[in-house]
């Protein structure tokens, strides 16, 4: 017995079957996206620092929302060609529909790239830079490493072995004997061994043939000091210390979080031209501020939108015309501007100053968590629907020359979820941009 | 097929005769399409029931080690469990034999996690929802078979994912089976190589999969239910079942998405390092996280529960809809109230939407929100009493057949009525307060799963048996299965009031060690003859002695299932034959097709005459006490055939 109602509608509900589960499917899609957006707002409305506004390029963004309205309409106009039985037209707008998704997923590429080359670093007294921080500028180094003590449960030390910047591990039994660190070894030494000495489940040490050099993000580490590091899964690692402070090319100060927005490490750390030509551009925007408030007795340091603009500065701020150095001496902010290499200031951080430091990635806040999950999920949605639409496209003639009706059917309900990406993208728009 | 089957309605003389070669291409699918991949309603729905029923055996197995502990947490587990446990799980999780915390907490959070989510929901809407749906409105198959199919594949690649996650170095999930941030995001978090090898990260991805499962699920269950009924299938000639799968499907379909949101979301802070529901300053292990904080732990608490409630209906409801359609049946009665049945099903289910947050009045959201929560709880009472009412009132006058599944469907009434009544006290957030989180709230939901949703899923195994296999299963059987879990369940279930009354904690791995330094309440003194019968020595009997009471009864509901497992594979081949395609004398539409129902269900194309409890009608002619939906009227006459307007389905 076939299935009834998969091409011509039932005449009492007025719908093929299709249509009835797209709807239904886009519901429960509505209750997906419901779900991010009131996420959204809680956090927002949670947040405990200045929620980031006008952090994404509204240009971009604009362009996006016009392609994808554009392809909204192109992909009515391939449905009602099939409905007129013009294949070459549909083909026709369907291509265009697909490019217009290739076109939002390239804009949406380079969106994410400029994020996630991006970083923002908090000191720990609340001031905040942000800037680039180049491969490896940020990593805690340890130079000859002899040994390595793990937890034998966990598995292979894997962070040490994935961390390596100089020297080849090879590792030592306590007898001196070269280990192949294999999955079976690495079962022994969790069994426990009475030849090797090892209790089960415990933790071995094992000596390295020639010292290595590792370098590690600090996010992967418990703690380290001179004499060595562990890493969260409690391996421990001997070595000296050689490099443990962040470099970082400045391109924007945002001191609202300080306790003294005007003199804070972030400052000390950039030196005094930039320090002063941060002052004065603070205290033009309260004074202007006063001045323009002055019979209604506003409070300046209530106003969430003075302190954006007078408490966040934009590097190389135009004026530097004095060099001097900066807190830490030797490669201060200051010193780099006077070289002329670099666009931005450069600074070296001490660990011991940073709070957290990351990229613009879902790490950073939970704004950039949000966004990213939003955009990351609505992209998927855009690439399941070019996906499906351009089956119907490549692989639809057959079922044309069968049964147009039928292909015109698929081609509306997927036109019907390209709808709803197109409208959940018209709310994130403005959602993650503009407000 | 029959194109002019208006007047012809299948009767029992001629299905047989039609039973082979009804549809060729069955013959010839090979035997993995017909039983692995098929898209066949009925087999997926088999499917669905037997993997469904292992995951419930599984479940059961690590409730049976977590009572040990409890009852006796300073004693090795006995040779079998401790075995079990070394030979799937390794000796670490032992500790001289003796259970540890993290082997509780590991257990107690997939407990939860696979009796819920992979066991009673599976069983109850995605395996009978399957297999007699379609049958009940007349429909060849679901709407979408390969999407039907896809979904049962889905559900176990997310059980597969979920069992494995026991193997891994971490185990599996220990938070819950709520899983709440923080503590599910930094459990198996800091302390390992790989965030994505750890328990906590395969029980979201698992959830993922199982949530995408029951979303193609329900997609296709509305969908049939809406354009596959069967000419003259009116919305109120449709069984309650029906009604019932259509308003679970839509709570599936809309509650869900909210718990894939709260499950991306923790998996992104796991992997990608974000901090939605984690806080500014989080300490773990006396180091601050490296994170940036900002996120709320509130968040998780709403997207969970907004899933969390209406998936309490989600598992209830299929048992109401079995048992509506099994009381009935056996006592030659039409359901009493069957409108009002069906209007309170469509409220219970929009309610069911805006009461989530009374799991949550311990979490400091205020007492004006409190207050909304309270009212839409106490509302929502209202419709479950009339669906359970309306099946009580079912029974009067009736001339009941106990048979093993009208046991199993009677017990329900009043275990049930348990369940939902201690559950009252929990709406005010001025009790819950004192009762959140200790056994009193796990013996209310307990009394609702298990001798109340459990019942309805035995008795609709044992009322669906004929018609999925052609025999039925044994009764003096099955009787050996009811009254072993009747009594058992209750030895099990009964004590958690007087023990969570008194603040005896849930999550007590240790059996109360705490508890019992401070308020273990005497319930006999020692000269007492209950004591007698329980302590030896002379000793009273206190609140935790309980705990033994409770275990042992545990463990004797385990022997007591034993039965049921013999009488369901037993009975395959050597179950007493039905002589009928109908042979409960039902008449519901499943029962009008071949036994079992061949690919496509249907000989001749269905017609619905009647409505779907027409039990005892006077005056029916030939003499006897049921008229099938699909029998058409002795006297035809305009006033009874189906309207003009009511579709035939095409292909007819």
């Amino acid at each position: 017995m076939e299935i009834p109602y998969t091409v011509t509608a039932r005449p009492d509900t007025g719908l093929y079957n299709a249509k009835v589960g797209i709807w239904l499917f886009l519901a429960s899609e509505v209750m997906l996206f419901g779900g991010l957006f009131s996420g959204y707002i809680f956090l927002r409305i949670g947040a405990d620092y200045p929620w980031p506004e006008g952090v994404l390029n509204n240009l971009l963004g604009f362009i996006n929302t016009l392609v994808l309205i554009a392809s909204s309409v192109t992909v009515v106009m391939a449905w009602a060609s099939l409905k007129m039985r013009q294949w070459n037209r549909y083909v026709l707008y369907m291509s265009i529909t697909l490019l217009c998704a290739a076109t939002f997923m390239v804009i949406k590429a380079f969106e994410y790239t400029d994020k996630l080359t991006h970083y923002g670093l908090h000191f720990s007294d609340g001031s905040i830079v942000e800037g680039y921080i180049d491969t490896g500028a940020d990593f805690v180094v340890l130079k000859d490493v002899t040994s390595v003590r793990f937890d034998t449960t966990k598995g292979a030390p894997n962070y040490v072995l994935r961390n390596v910047l100089e020297g080849e591990p090879v590792f030592l039994n306590k007898d001196g004997v070269e280990i192949n660190l294999n999955r079976s070894y690495l079962r022994t030494l969790a069994r426990g061994s009475e030849r090797l000495g090892i209790a089960p489940a415990g933790s071995v040490e094992l000596t390295l043939r020639e010292p290595i050099t590792i370098g590690s993000r600090a996010s992967r580490l418990m703690n380290h000091s001179d004499e060595g590091m562990t890493f969260r899964d409690g391996t421990v690692v001997n070595g000296t210390l050689e490099r443990d402070h962040v470099t970082m090319r400045v391109d924007r100060i945002d001191t609202r979080m300080a306790e003294d927005p005007t003199d804070n490490m972030a400052l000390q750390y950039l030196g005094d031209t930039i320090t002063e030509r941060f002052r004065r551009h603070a205290q033009f925007h309260i004074d202007d501020f006063n001045e323009r408030y002055a019979d209604r007795g506003f409070d300046p340091m209530e106003n969430a939108e003075l302190l954006r603009t007078a408490y966040r500065l934009k590097l190389p701020a135009p004026d530097l015309d004095t060099v001097k150095r900066g807190r830490l001496g030797g490669s201060s902010g200051d010193d780099a501007l006077a070289d002329g290499k670099d666009k931005y200031p450069q600074i070296q951080v001490e660990r011991e100053d940073v709070r957290f430091y990351s990229n613009f990635s879902p790490a950073y806040s939970t704004y950039y968590a949000i966004y990213f999950t939003l955009t990351g999920l609505h992209g998927l949605h855009v690439i399941c629907g070019a996906l499906v639409l351009g089956y119907f496209m490549v692989f639809g003639k057959k079922m044309y020359q069968r049964n147009p009706e039928h292909l015109a059917n698929r081609v509306e309900v997927g036109g019907l979820f390209w709808h709803f990406v197109d409208l959940v993208w018209i709310f994130l728009f403005p959602v993650l941009y503009l407000m | 097929m029959a194109g002019t089957a208006t007047t012809a309605a299948p009767d029992h003389a001629d299905t047989h005769a039609g039973d082979h070669g009804h549809d060729h291409h069955e013959h010839h699918l090979p035997w993995w399409q017909k039983y692995l991949f098929s898209t066949d309603h009925k087999t997926i729905g088999i499917q669905y029931a037997l993997a469904s029923m292992v995951f419930l055996l599984v479940g059961f197995f690590l409730m049976m080690v977590m009572r040990w502990s409890i009852a006796y947490p300073d004693r090795a587990l006995p040779e079998a469990m401790a075995w079990l446990v070394e030979f799937f799980l390794g000796d670490r999780w032992l500790e001289e034999g003796r259970v540890t915390s993290s082997l509780y907490n590991m257990f107690g959070a997939m407990h939860g996690t696979i009796m819920v989510f992979l066991g009673v929901v599976p069983l109850g809407f995605a395996a009978f929802g399957n297999f007699v749906m379609p049958l009940q409105i007349g429909a060849p198959d679901m709407a979408f078979p390969k999407l039907n199919m896809w979904s049962f594949w889905l559900f176990l690649i997310g059980g597969t994912i979920m069992m494995a996650s026991f193997f891994l170095p971490t185990g599996a999930a220990q938070a819950g089976w709520t899983n709440y941030s923080p503590l599910a995001t930094t459990l198996q978090f800091v302390d390992v190589h790989d965030v994505f090898m750890t328990g906590q990260t395969w029980w979201l991805i698992a959830m993922v999969f199982v949530i995408s499962s029951s979303l193609l699920g329900s997609v296709n269950v509305i969908t049939t239910i809406i354009n596959l009924r069967a000419r003259g299938m009116t919305w109120m000639r449709m069984p309650f079942f029906c009604w019932g799968m259509l308003v679970i499907a839509f709570l599936l379909l809309l509650a869900f998405p909210p718990l894939e949101v709260a499950a991306i979301m923790q998996l992104s802070d796991r992997l990608f390092g974000s901090s939605f529901f984690l806080p500014t300053g989080l300490v773990e292990g006396n180091q601050h996280l490296n994170i940036s904080g900002g996120g709320n732990p509130l968040l998780y608490q709403h997207l969970f529960w907004f899933l969390g409630h209406p998936e309490v209906y989600v598992l209830l409801l299929p048992a109401f809809c079995i048992i509506a359609e099994i009381i009935p049946c056996y006592t030659r009665r039409p359901l009493w109230g069957y409108k009002s049945m069906v209007y309170a099903v469509l409220v219970l289910g929009f309610l069911s939407f805006i009461v989530w947050a009374h799991h949550m009045y311990l979490t400091g959201m205020g007492t004006r929100v409190a207050t909304f929560f309270q009212i839409t709880t106490v509302l929502i009472s209202i419709p479950s009493v009339i669906l359970l009412t309306c099946l009580m009132i079912s029974l009067w006058g009736g001339s009941i057949r106990f048979t093993s599944a009208m046991l199993f469907a009677f017990a329900f009434l009043p275990m049930f009525g348990i369940g939902g009544l201690t559950g009252l006290p929990l709406a005010f957030s001025l009790i819950d307060l004192q009762l959140h989180d200790t056994y009193y709230v796990i013996g209310h939901f307990h009394y609702v799963v298990a001798p109340g949703i459990l019942f309805g899923l035995f008795a609709g195994i044992y009322h669906w048996y004929p018609k999925i296999t052609g025999r039925f299963m044994s009764e003096r059987l099955g009787r050996w299965h009811f009254w072993p879990n009747l009594i058992f369940m209750n030895v099990l279930f009964l004590p958690m009031f007087w023990q969570g009354m008194a603040g005896f904690h849930r999550r007590w791995y240790d059996g109360g060690a705490y508890f019992s330094q401070t308020a273990n309440k005497e319930l006999f003194s020692g000269d007492h003859w209950i004591s007698g019968i329980f302590k030896a020595d002379g000793a009273a009997l206190t609140m935790l002695d309980l705990n033994v009471l409770m275990s042992w009864g545990a463990w004797l509901l385990a022997i007591a299932q034993i039965p049921f497992i013999i009488n369901i594979f037993w009975s395959i081949r050597h179950g007493k034959k039905c002589h009928s395609d109908n042979p409960w004398d039902a008449t519901t539409l499943e029962w009008t097709t071949p036994t079992p129902p061949p690919h496509g269900n249907f000989l001749k194309e269905p017609v619905v005459y009647r409505s779907a409890y027409d039990y005892s009608v006077p005056g029916t002619t030939p003499a006897k006490d049921f008229l099938g939906q699909g029998e058409p009227p002795a006297d035809a006459t305009a006033a009874t055939q189906p309207s003009p307007d009511q579709p035939a389905p095409a292909g007819h």
